[in-house]
């Protein structure tokens, strides 16, 4: 009867093939692996064949499905060529860990107050933080190395030669907890007298050879075993919840450390070939990199190949390596492929060191928690799935129907199209909006897709869109989907993505997308309110937008032609409106400037100038005098007709109505028509009549008929015909007063 | 006789001496030291007999290992950067380390020729004698193949793309054809060639694809921590000072950090607390440029001003260093301004400088 302590790392293709060669050698009858004693049924999926690596083993409260713990696996993770060898073989495998029954309610008593943010925590990663930092880091400073990681990388997982590995690593680990200040903490003594009692128990059911795969750091408590008695006295009464496990499709990218897991690793591209191929001595790796590069159109020779190997090999002996690291490959690509440049490895970063493989789950699984807290939520707001569409509006004001709406919102942002926005029209300002939801067997499956995103809908929401996020690179798609967001209350998400709506505002070459953005930012600005969130940081960043148009805005409307001006005009337009619903006297006055520019810099297209100028009459800015001579300047004989037309159009721009009942607007055109001689005059008329063929017939037809009231003599309007004021019937008129005061919303007396 | 500067293998003579007597790593053939100790050396540190080497290179190590170990191969080095990121100076080094000697070099120049790298004639006696060994005149780069020493190339860019490939065979086949003589050159083992280039004039005379494909490069960068770079400006600047006694007092450190805080955040395109991005200008915005902004400033001070260094004294310097581009600068600088600047507490003078300069 002997036990074998197998101390490994999570996700390492060497302690992997050391752990599968030891097995091999041993043909152990009882495996004990570091896993929930829950997970045990699971088992069995490991060898199915709908099961595809990587996968996470999520074990959650069906009560509380955002307490959840997941164990993800790669191929190259030691646990899981455990499992397999253990059903390929016939050797009963069995998970020796605290029972998340116990661990969890330990969680959910330490942080109750925190249990809002989702627990993406495995076991070594509350271990290093309980540690006070790698423990490793101690050794790796000994023997040369920057940190523990790299330590164990060059030591444990890169060596070839494995025997006695694990024998080593078990003295090492007990030198190192022997020598550590601190006493291990409660948790972690808890595991280890669980880990322990099962032991005991296996040994007492009469195993031969019991192998044992866990941690490292677990490998001395095991080897001295203390009574008993003592662990038995350690692990009674302990606290107990629900739980329940199933398995979930993980990706490579979920396994990184960017994303947030404790035991990521930095490329799990990178040892997934390691542990294929692992006898490549970095020639299979640099060409499957050349031939990336080759794909995306770059000439990357053989022999760049031959020299990169080289050089990565001559780097890692200079630095007393046994064989070259990714660290080394990877500078050696930058100096001879990339020409010292590391923008070559960002190419490559996220098809090779990261991969973007997907794991696969069988269909004989259980349920996964995000589902869970669909169907929950349903139950709550009393929305269930139905077959048949149903309408639904909801008056925000009321707290069930707000909770629905955030919800639907989430779903919809989710990609999840249950509940679709029905009716468009009411803008966010009001208080009502309309849904219409059709429920097809297919969301289910969309559900179980964005689970792995988060176990509630919130947190898959905000997770999901944060990558989507970091995606996008153009300023008014951010916006866009930044007006989607709001109404979903994810105030962590709006947060982020107006950090990186700063980003990409900055970097933008592009201020006509700048432009595009700014009514979108200004009606968030605006309503912001409504949503009871702070949107002082949009603010200010609306501020430095404009301050950008302001600064650079005048270059995108210089040297450009109709139809790009027509559509810069079209920007412009949404702009001037959106930034006069604020009216912030400093966002006011910047565009003022900017509109000031406009007319007066060269080269600008005169449809901008014309409509810069109208704004900036519209605004008092110009003195009268000046407008006069400006218009003389536009339309003097020196300019091109179709500049004419242009600029007119643009200084006309939508205006039919206003020229008929703005008399200032009015006289200033009508003198200056009148003050043209007859021949410039017929040169002109064509151009005029092009403005004026945009006003619709109703407004032409009034032009002309105030054209004809004018009396060029007596300076003003001849008082007769339909639009004299003598003609009114001040009866017929009183009738209409109620109405208007209706309309108003002003009370009388009479009501 | 006083030296008005001396080469690093007589400056750092004892260091180097010192380390060849440490040496524990098996040395390539033709080298002075391995390639170890040439990163000890370069990098500074402390011998196993408790000697205290000073660093010449302050930054990333790894990139000192990686340079080292392509001398290593027989691929040429190609080091390459800004102005201003002590190219010249790491290659002076690695060559004295390496070879003991740092003297084989070729400044690259638009002239350059091919007589400048591969050999030339002295015509008095070629005329006298005809193509003989007499006349010929050897290249630092002839004598570095011979020797088997590192040969260094200033500039590389700046030579002719004609006489730059003259360099693929020397580099390829570590040889150099003599057809006058009838004879060739076979490189020595230990030799090889180090190259500096200047990034920001790219373009100028591109390296071809095959002579490209014979270096490996190495990009040095600006310094990485701002401490780092105020402290080189700092001490760069009161030495000018010294030099040229100027009226000026010395300048407050503050005025320091600030010039340096606005060239490294545009230069990197983001604000110091990482909140604003920002556009970065056309010009290079080099440690060497905020240390003549501040001399600039200084000189202004003393001699217009009231001595003592002022906003508005360093404002015109740091416009003329950022707006190269008279059009698309002037926006960054003005984004820059009104994003960053005007909101800064304390940093008012500059803002309201700068819009009175605009």
């Amino acid at each position: 009867m002997a036990i074998h302590l197998l101390g490994i790392r999570h996700h390492g293709p060497g302690s992997c093939r050391s752990v599968e060669r030891y097995l091999r050698e041993l043909e152990p009858d009882l495996i004990l692996l570091e896993g929930p004693v829950e997970a045990e049924a699971l088992i069995p999926h490991v060898a199915e064949p709908g099961m595809e690596p990587p996968a996470a083993l999520l074990a959650y409260r069906p009560d509380e499905p955002r307490q959840a713990v997941f164990y993800p696996f790669a191929e190259f993770s030691p646990e899981w060529q455990t499992l397999r060898y253990g059903i390929d073989q016939g050797v009963p495998v069995r998970f020796f860990d605290l029972p998340l029954t116990h661990s969890m309610a330990l969680d959910r008593d330490e942080d109750e107050k925190e249990a809002a943010t989702a627990a993406e925590e495995t076991t070594e990663a509350e271990e290093i933080i309980e540690r006070g930092g790698d423990p490793f880091d101690a050794l790796a400073e000994i023997a040369g190395y920057p940190d523990g990681e790299s330590w164990w990388d060059a030591t444990v997982e890169r060596r070839q030669d494995n025997a006695g590995i694990f024998e080593a690593v078990q003295e090492a680990v007990t030198a190192l907890r022997a020598e550590r200040p601190r006493p291990e903490s409660l948790r972690t003594r808890l595991r280890e007298a669980w880990m322990r009692r099962t032991v005991r128990a296996a040994q007492k059911e009469g195993f031969e050879r019991i192998a044992v795969v866990c941690g490292a750091w677990h490998v001395p408590a095991l080897a001295e075993m203390p009574t008993a008695k003592e662990d038995n006295e350690l692990l009674k009464g302990l606290p107990k919840v629900k739980v329940e496990c199933t398995w979930i499709p993980w990706t490579y990218d979920r396994l990184t450390l960017r994303s947030g897991y404790g035991a990521g690793i930095a490329s799990p591209g990178w040892y997934d070939h390691l542990w294929r191929r692992s006898e490549d001595d970095g020639t299979l790796w640099v060409s499957r990199i050349a031939a990336l590069f080759r794909a995306k159109g770059m000439d990357i020779s053989v022999a760049h190949v031959i020299e990169t190997v080289r050089l990565a090999q001559t780097a890692a002996a200079l630095r007393n390596r046994p064989a070259p690291s990714l660290a080394e490959f990877n500078e050696a690509i930058t100096a001879v492929m990339g020409f010292g440049d590391e923008i070559l490895l960002q190419i490559i970063k996220e098809e090779l060191l990261i991969s973007d493989r997907l794991g696969r789950v069988p269909d004989t699984v259980p349920k996964v928690p995000l589902l869970i807290d669909v169907e929950k939520t349903q139950k709550r707001l009393r929305i269930p799935f139905t077959a048949e569409i149903k309408e639904l509006a909801l008056d925000l004001r009321n707290p069930n129907d707000l909770e629905r709406s955030v919800f639907f919102h989430r779903l919809h942002l989710l990609g999840i199209d249950w509940a679709r926005p029905a009716g468009e029209g009411d803008g966010r300002g009001t208080f009502r909006e309309r849904w219409s939801l059709y429920h097809k067997p297919e969301q289910i499956l969309q559900i179980i897709e964005t689970a792995i995103w988060g176990n509630t809908v919130k947190e898959a929401a905000k997770n999901y869109l944060l990558r989507e996020t970091s995606r996008i690179d153009r300023v008014p798609e951010l916006t866009g989907l930044l007006t989607r967001a709001i109404p979903a209350d994810l105030p962590e998400l709006v947060e982020a993505m107006t950090a990186q709506l700063d980003r990409l505002s900055a970097t933008s070459t592009d201020l006509s997308e700048l432009m595009e953005a700014v009514p979108d930012l200004a009606e968030i600005v605006r309503y912001g309110s409504v949503r009871k969130l702070d949107f002082s940081r949009m603010g200010d960043m609306l501020r430095a937008m404009v301050a950008r148009i302001w600064a650079g805005g005048t270059l995108v409307c210089i040297n450009i032609d109709e139809e790009a001006a027509a559509h810069m005009l079209d920007r412009i337009l949404a702009t001037d409106y959106a930034l006069s619903t604020l009216n912030d006297p400093e966002l006011n006055r910047m565009w003022i400037e900017f509109l000031g520019r406009v007319r007066t810099a060269a080269n600008v297209h005169p449809l901008l100038t014309g409509y810069a100028t109208r704004q900036l009459n519209d605004q008092g800015e110009i003195p009268p005098e000046e407008m006069h001579g400006t218009l003389r300047y536009y339309t003097s004989a020196g300019n091109a007709p179709a500049d004419i037309a242009y600029w007119f159009e643009g200084f006309l721009h939508a205006s039919g109505s206003i020229l008929l009942l703005d008399d200032d607007l009015w006289n200033l055109v009508n003198d200056w028509i009148c003050t043209q001689d007859r021949e410039v005059f017929l040169e002109l008329l064509p151009i005029l009549k092009r403005t004026f063929s945009e006003f619709s017939p109703v407004e032409r037809r009034k032009l002309g008929e105030k054209a004809k009231a004018y009396d060029p003599a007596g300076g003003g309007f001849r008082r007769s015909g339909p639009t004299a004021v003598e003609s009114l019937d001040e009866s017929e008129a009183a009738k209409a007063i109620p109405v208007v005061f209706g309309l108003l919303g002003i009370e009388t007396n009479e009501s | 006789m006083d030296l008005l500067r001396q080469h690093a293998e007589q400056q750092f003579a004892e260091e180097l001496h010192e380390l060849k007597k440490n040496e524990t790593h098996p040395v390539p053939e033709n080298w002075e030291l391995s390639p170890q100790s040439v990163v000890l050396y370069l990098m500074g540190g402390k011998l196993a007999n408790g000697f205290e080497v000073s660093p010449k290179y302050i930054g990333n190590r790894r990139l000192m290992e990686i340079a080292v170990a392509t001398l290593v191969t027989d691929r040429a080095l190609l080091l390459y950067g800004l102005p201003g990121t002590a190219k010249s100076w790491v290659s002076e080094h690695m060559a004295a380390a390496i070879s003991g000697n740092s003297t084989l070099i070729v400044q690259g120049t638009a002239g350059t020729g091919e007589e400048a790298i591969r050999y030339g004639w002295n015509y008095a006696r070629l005329l006298a004698e005809g193509p003989s060994e007499g006349a010929l005149v050897q290249t630092p780069v002839m004598k570095a193949m011979q020797e088997g020493r590192i040969a260094r190339i200033e500039e590389l860019t700046r030579i002719g793309s004609d006489v730059q490939d003259t360099l693929i065979t020397i580099l390829s086949e570590k040889t150099l054809p003599i057809p006058e003589l009838n004879r060739e050159v076979q490189a020595v083992r230990g030799f090889n060639l180090i190259a500096t280039a200047n990034n920001r004039d790219k373009g100028v005379n591109d390296l071809s694809s095959a002579l490209k494909r014979r270096f490996n490069t190495v990009i040095l960068p600006l310094p990485d921590r701002i401490e780092e770079e105020v402290d080189i400006v700092r001490r760069r600047v009161e030495s000018f000072g010294q030099v040229m006694q100027l009226p000026a007092e010395r300048p407050a450190l503050e005025e320091i950090r600030r010039v340096v805080t606005i060239f490294r955040e545009l230069r990197q395109g983001v604000s110091q607390d990482g909140k604003t991005k920002l556009k970065s200008p056309s010009g290079t915005l080099s440690t060497a440029e905020a240390i003549s902004v501040v001399n600039n400033g200084l000189a202004m001070a003393g001699y217009f001003g009231d001595g003592a260094l002022h906003a508005e004294d360093l404002v015109s310097g740091i416009l003329g260093a950022v707006v190269k581009d008279p059009v698309q600068d002037k926006i960054v600088w003005q984004e820059y301004m009104e994003t960053v600047v005007k909101q800064r507490d304390g940093w008012k003078d500059i803002y309201r400088a700068a819009r009175e300069l605009l």
